[in-house]
Parts: C-alpha cells; sequence; structure tokens
C-alpha cells in the first residue's frame, strides 16, 4: 500500500499567555516573550492509503493541533508533512453560514469552503437536502431556522464531502440522539469505502473501536506509540490509570487555566487504608485548593465531571449548581462534597475537573483522579444488576 | 485497483511558494464565486430601495461637487456638462475606494472561519473587489444615459474597450492595495485605522472631480511623475478618455497599465507569504 499521508518532524509552537503586541508601535518596543510551548512536538508518522487511523489522548494533549495542521489551517513551526491525494477536513461543521442566506444558498457556500466545487454540490444537491431533513425550509433565510436544523443542514454538507483523505474532528457527531446515529453510521459508510483514508479525532472510545483500524497515541505534543486499535485502547486506558492513581494532583504539569488557584488534592474519603468505594454507600469528595494573593477571597466554581472509563461523560458535582458558595478564605482551603448512596455502578471511573474563581478558568485537568467502584446494594433489595459496566442508578418505584 | 494520480502537496514550515498559491486559487475558484454571490445578496437585504442606493450615493455627490464649484467657488472648470463628468470620476473614485476598505477589512471580519477552516484567504478581499463591480456597472449605465441625452460627447467602440480596460486596471490597482492592507492589518490593527485617512488622502490627489490637467497645474513638476504611482490617475484619465471625456496619452496608458498589474502582482505575492501567520495572529 503506498502512503497516503507521511508526517516528518512536524511540531507547532504556540505563544501561551496572550496574543503578541497587535499594534505596530507596541512592536517596536516589547521584548519577545520565552512563554513559548510545543503543541506538538517532533512527530512521525505515515498513513497509508484506505487506512482509518484514530488519534487518541487526553484534551490538550495535541490531537486537535495535528489535525489543524494537517488541514492547513495553521502551518507548522518545524518539519514538514506530504499528502498524496485530495485532502478534506471536518473539524467544524457549518463554518461560513450566512445568516441571511437561504439554507441553499448556504449549502453551497459552506460545500465550496470545504473544498468542492459548485458542480459537485449541485450534483449531491438532492441527497444532502434529503439527509439534512430541512427540505421545507430550504428558501428560507437560515436566521429563522432552530439550532438544530442549522447542525443538521451543515454536517449534511460536511457528510457529501468526497476527498482521498478526509481528516474528522469528533465534534461531527452533533445533535439529537437520533441524527447523531445517522451521522455515526454515515461515518462508518464512508470509512468503509474503498481507497479513503481518515483521520480521526474522538475521546469517545465507542466510536473510535468501531471505526478505526490503527490509532496513534497522543500525550503533550508527542506520539507516543501506535498500532492495532485494540491494543492502544488498552494502553491509553492503562495511562489514564496510572495518571490518576499514581501521580499527586500537586505534582501534574498537564494542566490549564491561569494558575493563580490550583486544586492540590482530590480524592474519595476512605474509612481506612483497603476500603473501597461501593455503590449505594454515602460517600464524601474531598477537595483541596490552593490559592494565591490574586485569587485570595474569590469565590470558587468546582466543576468535576464523573467519566466512564471509556471517556463518556455522566454526571456532574459542582457547588454552584448545588447552590453553595465556596469562599477562598485562606492559602490552603479544604472542601467537601457529600454523595449521598453513591449511584455509579461497579466498574471504573475517573474525574475531569475545571476550577473557576469569580467567572475565570484558573485550574483544568483531565483524569484528576481514577477511581474503582465495587457493586454494592443501591436499592436495598439485595440484588446486583450487571457487573464491570460502569454506568449510574437512577432511583426509581414501580407500580402496578 | 487502479493506482490514480493522485494530487501531492507538500507543507515545510521553512518553505514557501507563491506558485502553490496560484494553484490553491485555482482549484478552489468556485469559493471566490460563492463570496462574491453571498456579498451580493447580502448587501441591500432589507433594504427598501435595495440596489438604487448604488447611484444615490454618486449622484449626491455630483450635485455637491457641482454646487461648490459653480456657486461657492464660482471655478468654472473648462468642461462642457460639469455633472457628468464628475460623475464619472466619482463611480470610479468609489468603487476603487469601497474595495480598498472593505476589501482591506475583510480577513478581521473574517476571522473566525480563518481559524476553523483552511481555503485560500485571498478570495476575501479578492470577492470585495468583485462585488464593487456591480455597482461600477450601474453607475456606467445611468452615466451613458444622462452623456446621450445631455451632452454631445460620443461613445465609440474603441472607447468602450478603453472603458473596460479601465474597469479592469481599478479592478487590479484596488485589489492589490487591499491584499497589502489585509495582510498587514491582521498583524497591524492599526492598518485599519489608517486606511481611511490614506483614502481621503488619495482623493485630493486623484482627479475626480476635476480635469487631470488642473491637477497636475497645482502641482510642482517634478513631483508630477510621482502622482502616476497613485493608480486611479491614469484609470480615470482612461475612463474618461474612453467616454471622450478627455484626450489619451500613450504616456497615461502604458504607465497605468504597468502600475496597476504590479500592485496587483506584487499585493498577492506580499499576501501569500503572510498567508501562512494569519491564523495564529488573529
Amino acid at each position: 500500500m503506498k502512503n497516503a499521508i507521511e508526517i516528518h518532524q512536524l511540531g507547532k509552537l504556540y505563544q501561551r499567555g496572550g496574543k503578541p503586541s497587535e499594534t505596530f508601535v507596541s512592536s517596536l518596543f516589547s521584548k519577545s516573550k520565552t512563554n513559548d510551548f510545543w503543541a506538538i512536538k517532533d512527530i512521525d508518522l505515515t498513513v497509508k492509503q484506505g487506512e482509518v487511523l484514530g488519534l487518541l489522548g487526553a484534551n490538550g494533549a495535541g490531537k486537535s493541533t495535528l489535525l489543524k495542521v494537517l488541514s492547513r489551517v495553521t502551518h507548522p513551526t518545524k518539519g514538514w508533512f506530504e499528502t498524496f491525494g485530495k485532502v478534506g477536513s471536518l473539524l467544524e461543521v457549518g463554518t461560513g453560514f450566512h445568516p441571511d442566506l437561504t439554507g441553499r444558498e448556504n449549502i453551497f457556500l459552506n460545500g465550496t469552503l470545504l473544498g468542492m466545487k459548485s458542480a459537485e454540490v449541485a450534483k449531491y444537491l438532492d441527497e444532502i437536502i434529503d439527509f439534512s431533513g430541512v427540505e421545507a425550509f430550504l428558501d428560507t433565510p437560515i436566521k429563522h431556522y432552530s439550532s438544530g436544523m442549522k447542525v443538521r443542514l451543515a454536517f449534511s454538507v460536511a457528510a457529501h464531502l468526497r476527498t482521498e483523505i478526509l481528516l474528522i474532528d469528533e465534534v461531527l457527531a452533533v445533535g439529537d440522539a437520533e441524527f447523531q446515529k445517522k451521522c455515526l453510521s454515515r461515518m462508518n459508510l464512508i470509512s468503509s469505502e474503498e481507497g479513503r483514508t481518515i483521520v480521526f479525532v474522538s475521546h469517545n472510545l465507542a466510536a473510535v473501536k468501531s471505526l478505526c483500524s490503527q490509532v496513534a497515541l497522543i500525550d503533550k505534543g508527542q506520539l507516543i506509540n501506535r498500532g492495532e486499535t485494540h491494543q492502544m485502547v488498552d494502553q491509553y486506558l492503562n495511562n489514564l490509570k496510572v495518571k490518576g492513581e499514581t501521580i499527586s494532583l500537586e505534582n501534574r504539569t498537564d494542566r490549564g487555566g491561569e494558575g493563580q488557584a490550583r486544586v492540590t488534592h482530590l480524592s474519595w474519603v476512605r474509612k481506612s487504608e483497603n476500603t473501597e468505594l461501593m455503590t449505594g454507600e454515602d460517600s464524601q469528595l474531598e477537595v483541596h485548593i490552593r490559592s494565591n494573593q490574586h485569587t485570595l477571597g474569590g469565590n470558587a466554581e468546582l466543576r468535576i465531571n464523573i467519566m466512564s472509563e471509556a471517556g463518556q461523560f455522566l454526571a456532574p458535582l459542582s457547588n454552584s449548581i448545588e447552590g453553595t458558595s465556596l469562599v477562598l478564605k485562606n492559602e490552603d482551603n479544604k472542601f467537601y462534597c457529600d454523595v449521598s448512596k453513591l449511584p455509579l455502578m461497579d466498574g471504573n471511573y475517573y474525574l475531569d475537573l475545571r476550577l473557576l474563581v469569580d467567572g475565570r478558568l484558573q485550574d483544568q485537568i483531565s483524569s484528576a483522579q481514577y477511581f474503582s467502584v465495587l457493586e454494592g446494594d443501591f436499592f436495598g433489595t439485595g440484588k446486583i444488576y450487571v457487573k464491570g459496566r460502569a454506568g449510574i442508578h437512577i432511583p426509581q418505584k414501580w407500580k402496578i | 485497483m487502479i493506482d490514480k494520480i493522485l494530487n501531492s502537496l507538500k507543507v515545510d514550515a521553512k518553505h514557501w511558494s507563491f506558485l502553490q498559491s496560484v494553484k490553491d486559487v485555482s482549484s478552489h475558484i468556485d469559493l471566490l464565486f460563492s463570496f462574491v454571490r453571498r456579498d451580493v445578496k447580502v448587501r441591500y437585504v432589507q433594504t427598501r430601495l435595495g440596489i438604487l442606493w448604488a447611484i444615490i450615493q454618486p449622484i449626491v455627490a455630483v450635485v455637491i461637487f457641482t454646487f461648490l464649484f459653480n456657486v461657492v467657488l464660482n471655478f468654472s472648470l473648462d468642461t462642457p456638462h460639469y455633472p457628468s463628468f464628475a460623475f464619472a470620476g466619482v463611480i470610479l473614485w468609489n468603487y476603487f475606494s469601497k474595495s480598498f476598505s472593505t476589501g482591506g477589512q475583510s480577513l478581521v471580519q473574517a476571522q473566525s472561519i480563518i481559524k476553523k477552516v483552511w481555503f485560500p484567504k485571498i478570495f476575501l478581499p479578492l470577492s470585495k473587489a468583485v462585488v464593487g463591480l456591480v455597482d461600477l456597472f450601474i453607475g456606467l449605465i445611468v452615466l451613458l444615459i444622462v452623456i446621450l441625452l445631455f451632452s454631445e460627447w460620443q461613445v465609440d467602440y474603441l472607447g468602450v474597450l478603453l472603458i473596460l480596460l479601465s474597469f479592469f486596471l481599478a479592478f487590479l490597482s484596488s485589489a492589490g492595495l487591499s491584499f497589502w492592507a489585509a495582510a498587514s492589518s491582521i498583524r497591524y490593527r492599526d492598518i485599519q485605522q489608517l486606511l481611511p485617512i490614506i483614502i481621503q488622502l488619495g482623493f485630493f490627489i486623484t482627479p475626480v472631480v476635476v480635469p487631470t490637467e488642473v491637477l497636475m497645474s497645482k502641482i510642482p513638476e517634478s513631483f508630477q511623475y510621482f502622482l502616476y504611482l497613485n493608480p486611479m490617475v491614469g484609470v480615470i484619465d482612461l475612463f474618461r478618455a474612453g467616454l471622450g471625456m478627455a484626450n489619451l496619452s500613450t504616456e497615461t496608458l502604458g504607465m497605468s497599465f504597468l502600475v496597476s498589474v504590479s500592485y496587483f502582482v506584487l499585493g498577492w505575492i506580499y499576501f501569500s507569504f503572510k498567508e501562512r501567520q494569519m491564523p495564529d495572529w488573529l
């Protein structure tokens, strides 16, 4: 098989902490900042023709940057890549939609923006319209569309892009559940067409497993491994686990936010050394926040997402939706969150964490904490539903 | 499976090629027309007078200048039927200044698209220069009607050719200048403040409402040559020559051709050189 994409020592450097000087005068006086970071670094990778390659990695690992460079949205700082065949990229849907134009006009505008020729759009027009399900409103300006209709129209255009190489970001799975299913099966269809090369970025492990033949693992901007899908997914999960279990939060460097306040500790309170979390038991989450002089006295908003091991969002824990304000009174603060009757089923989970102080994002860590839950008696009936499957129990009452 | 010849593309961090920009433009040309259609459609959306606005503005300008010269300044410009003479200058100048300024702002305005999808970004300023042609041709039709009804000027085939050539050169030079303005205003937003000033100054060194000879007579002889670096001097001369309002010199023709084409080509080269960094500067 021939190569479709060859990537050699590819790197992209970004400047952290805002844009460089924007006015001519200030550019004369400002000194160069050393706050640079490599979003991707020294990536060597080849993708063969007809291969469907998934890119896996935590938030901010550089997957999307790699895709942006390959699709030419941004230019690399180092290295080179070569593509063989026409490249199409679906990183965002509905780019360039104009509210005053009708649905039909926007199909042509968006299609040509994605790189199609007008004649190609015209050829697929009926299919696109059919797929979107908005034919009744085709000659209505899209400012009168609901957001769901816009998204459906946008995906339909994108789904009809026929290029030899396709770069796809996960944002594509959009809209209501039914339409999402349609999108995924459409992507299955596209990827199974002969000779088409696809690079696919996703957090959704189920989608990666079903679509991709090969997976490349990316961490901190670098390629760490590449191989057959099942092995790579296992390695990815293992890395998540290791990170969440062994590296203390204080020492984690793969974090975002402004850094004026940091979460230094996040864990479930254990009754004794060896007790595990159990479904249905009253549990408590402990969070430590260290603030500096800028955030002292500020109002903290914690957004902790409970994620399944497969990367599916399950439930949020947040003081702001619950209605409690947490003030950072001291340099080191301890907060607790009581979860009565833990509804998590037997399985493995991790927590994604975001900390906002007075509305500004100060800290952000993916898989901040990895933990297991053992099946317990949630309903007090002594019955256990299913083992080894991450999910949530909902309190329920059956009647005749 | 039969091996197709696949078009390959190499992107190198350190390498830049103008040829690639030319290739990209030709392979995506349909997008240019999509942008043009969008702008034409959106321009007069939800206005009552619609396309009439394209001629209202130059007519008002001509009325003002006629009043200014004849009544206020009592200054006779030795030209038969001054209103149509001024109208010719005004519609061409309006085209130029509008393409230049809207083209210059086009990248900053489209920043959300630029950050999300790749496309030949030169289409943004270029489409503004194409869209302006619609108003220009409407203005031309009104002008021709006025000339035929109220003046002794005649327009022949050569005249039509000269008119079209002048439009083409106005297109090249305004597009070329807007390439420069658009590409540099991404990095230095000051350019956006500077553009209206440049255009306002340009009005005074362009024979928009006065004959070229009058303008030239006010300028020291050694500077007159530089005046032709202003592409619109030659272009308006050419336009008026086509309408029979002025005499054509081969010097003017050659000079304005040379200036317009080089503005366009140099602007494009500069733009494509800057294009790689554009998403990062926005």
